[in-house]
């Protein structure tokens, strides 16, 4: 039992180490990024002739979401880009996508549908979408998401003056809310996400590209490939590849998405599930990066990723632990908490000051956040947990078969969130 | 953007802050250097952050300012043109002439083949 009270006390150790560094190091890199780039960029940089724009093509890739999709047409006739091409994909979805679609397609004169007979899942529609694709830009949305009519003219400006850029993803907002966990999805996008990214893109590169809203250059995506139909998440993986090409990619604030979030515990755990995968696939694929110098912008990205994921399972791990030994009466805080009180507490606040700048922070783009000032320690106190389980539960299968050799198809069903 | 009422989010938020109050009330009666100890690591820990970070983003800069002195830096987007000629399961992709404008185009699969062609707008 002391060999167990031991492992207890380095669990406490680790997990409160992990979270005052990771919140230090995301704190002041997020906080460059938004004194210097989002300040210091002046207006004069968006501002670009309309002749000077590049084409853009708008990828729609839907499956079974013809409740939603109309919204997301909507959102994007009202977008203001001179050359605009909207390519709607339905990957032979067994509802009334097609027909939501064709219904817009004499309202919009810039709409397109590609109509794909066969189901072949996320990657494979975007890939074969972007062979009729005339844009020089390729913009992917998705097919729940409602884009910002200023959106696309803060993506292409980064296009337009840095050529080394081959990525550009934007800031996606959860919009179907209501719920509590909708509301920590808020807190989660806002604090967490665009976070994180800020602070990624001051140590020079990043996770990924929200799949949500993600621009590609065209003739990057010819240099480094397109979409691997193999990878649960396929943004993640050619987030990575076209970094280790050393192009740039880029987070845009300014171009604001609102999406849809699950509304539901099923709907959160199988989307958290097919997160922790991919990221998990991406760093067996992508795990030579460490080997070789000249990557070493990518090191920091990839060892806080591996560092995270070894912390969720121990953070599930511990508080298993601590409540096993305080049902034994060993290792117990006054019977009540398993946990030193302190300890909680002070892990709790630095999680909060994080979550506090995180909002605080994106309160310019969306003046709503700081309201999940209210609802954020709920965060930390049950999400974490949530989160971590999910984690727990894919790594062992997904080490043992990282690849299932056909195509990942969609799992989302609207219907049951 | 739907955003449920104030009142909600605050009836949300209360509970969750009492259990904060309540951790530090136990923390300061049971371990009152708990306080000092945890705001002394947090700001200890910010500021080596903060300067590990300003090396990091400085040996950055330095790398892209000598690699511009020796090449000359990256001045435009590389010139690959797009060719999609096989999908990812290597079944040759055809597009039919006029795929690339029509408003609606249908992608079957034909034996080995993928097809690309234009089908019927309404």
């Amino acid at each position: 039992m002391s060999t167990l009270n031991a492992i207890f006390q380095w669990l406490l150790l680790f997990i409160g180490l992990y979270v005052v560094v990771a919140a230090a190091i995301w704190i002041a890199s997020a906080m460059r990024f938004a004194l210097s780039r989002e300040r210091q960029t002046a207006e004069a940089f968006y501002d670009i002739p309309d002749d000077d724009l590049p084409p853009i093509t708008v990828l729609l890739p839907a499956y079974a979401e013809e409740r939603t999709i109309g919204a997301a047409l909507e959102a994007l006739r009202n977008v203001d880009y001179p050359d605009l091409e909207v390519l709607a994909i339905d990957d032979g979805s067994p509802d009334g996508t097609v027909d939501v679609v064709l219904a817009h397609l004499p309202r919009d004169p810039r709409l397109r549908l590609l109509r794909k007979e066969v189901n072949e899942g996320k990657a494979m529609a975007m890939n074969d979408a972007i062979a009729i694709a005339r844009g020089e830009v390729i913009v992917v949305i998705d097919a729940d998401a409602q884009i910002a009519p200023g959106a696309l003219r803060a993506i292409a400006a980064h296009f337009v003056r840095i050529p080394r850029v081959g990525g550009v993803t934007g800031n996606p907002r959860p919009i179907n809310l209501g719920s509590w966990l909708a509301e920590m999805q808020v807190v989660e996008f806002a604090a967490q996400v665009s976070l994180m990214r800020r602070a990624q893109v001051s140590w020079g590169r990043i996770l990924t590209m929200s799949g949500v809203v993600s621009a590609f250059r065209r003739s990057v995506l010819a240099d480094v490939g397109l979409f691997d139909p193999s990878m649960a998440t396929e943004d993640i993986e050619l987030t990575w590849r076209i970094q280790r090409r050393f192009y740039d990619v880029r987070y845009e604030p300014r171009a604001v998405v609102g999406m849809g979030v699950p509304t539901t515990l099923r709907g959160l755990i199988r989307q958290r599930l097919r997160w922790g995968r991919g990221l998990i696939q991406v760093l067996l694929r992508h795990g030579s990066i460490l080997l070789h110098w000249r990557n070493r912008r990518h090191w920091p990205v990839m060892i806080e990723a591996i560092i995270s994921l070894v912390w969720w399972h121990l953070l599930v791990v511990l508080i298993i632990l601590g409540f096993a030994l305080a049902a034994v009466d060993i290792g117990g805080y006054e019977n009540v908490s398993p946990f030193p009180w302190g300890w909680v507490a002070a892990v709790m606040t630095i999680a909060m000051a994080q979550l506090t700048a995180g909002l605080l922070i994106d309160r310019r783009y969306d003046p709503t956040a700081t309201d999940g000032l209210w609802p954020m320690p709920w965060y930390p106190i049950g999400y974490w947990f949530i989160v971590g389980c999910t984690t727990l539960a894919v790594t062992i299968p997904t080490l043992l078969k990282p690849r299932s050799g056909t195509n990942v198809t969609w799992k989302v069903d609207r219907s049951r969130e | 953007m739907r955003r449920p009422p104030r009142w909600k989010l605050v009836a949300w938020g209360v509970p969750a802050w009492a259990i904060v109050a309540f951790l530090w009330f136990m923390a300061i009666r049971d371990q009152p250097a708990a306080l000092v100890i945890g705001l002394a690591a947090g700001l200890v820990a910010l500021a080596l952050a903060a300067g590990a970070i300003w090396a990091w983003v400085a040996h950055n800069r330095s790398l892209a300012r000598r690699r511009e002195a020796v090449r000359g830096g990256r001045r435009g987007a590389p010139d690959v043109p797009l060719v999609v000629a096989t999908d990812a399961r290597g079944r040759t992709v055809r597009i039919h002439p006029g795929a690339r404008e029509a408003r609606v185009v249908v992608a079957r699969v034909e034996g080995d083949d993928k097809v690309l062609a234009p089908g019927d707008a309404p």
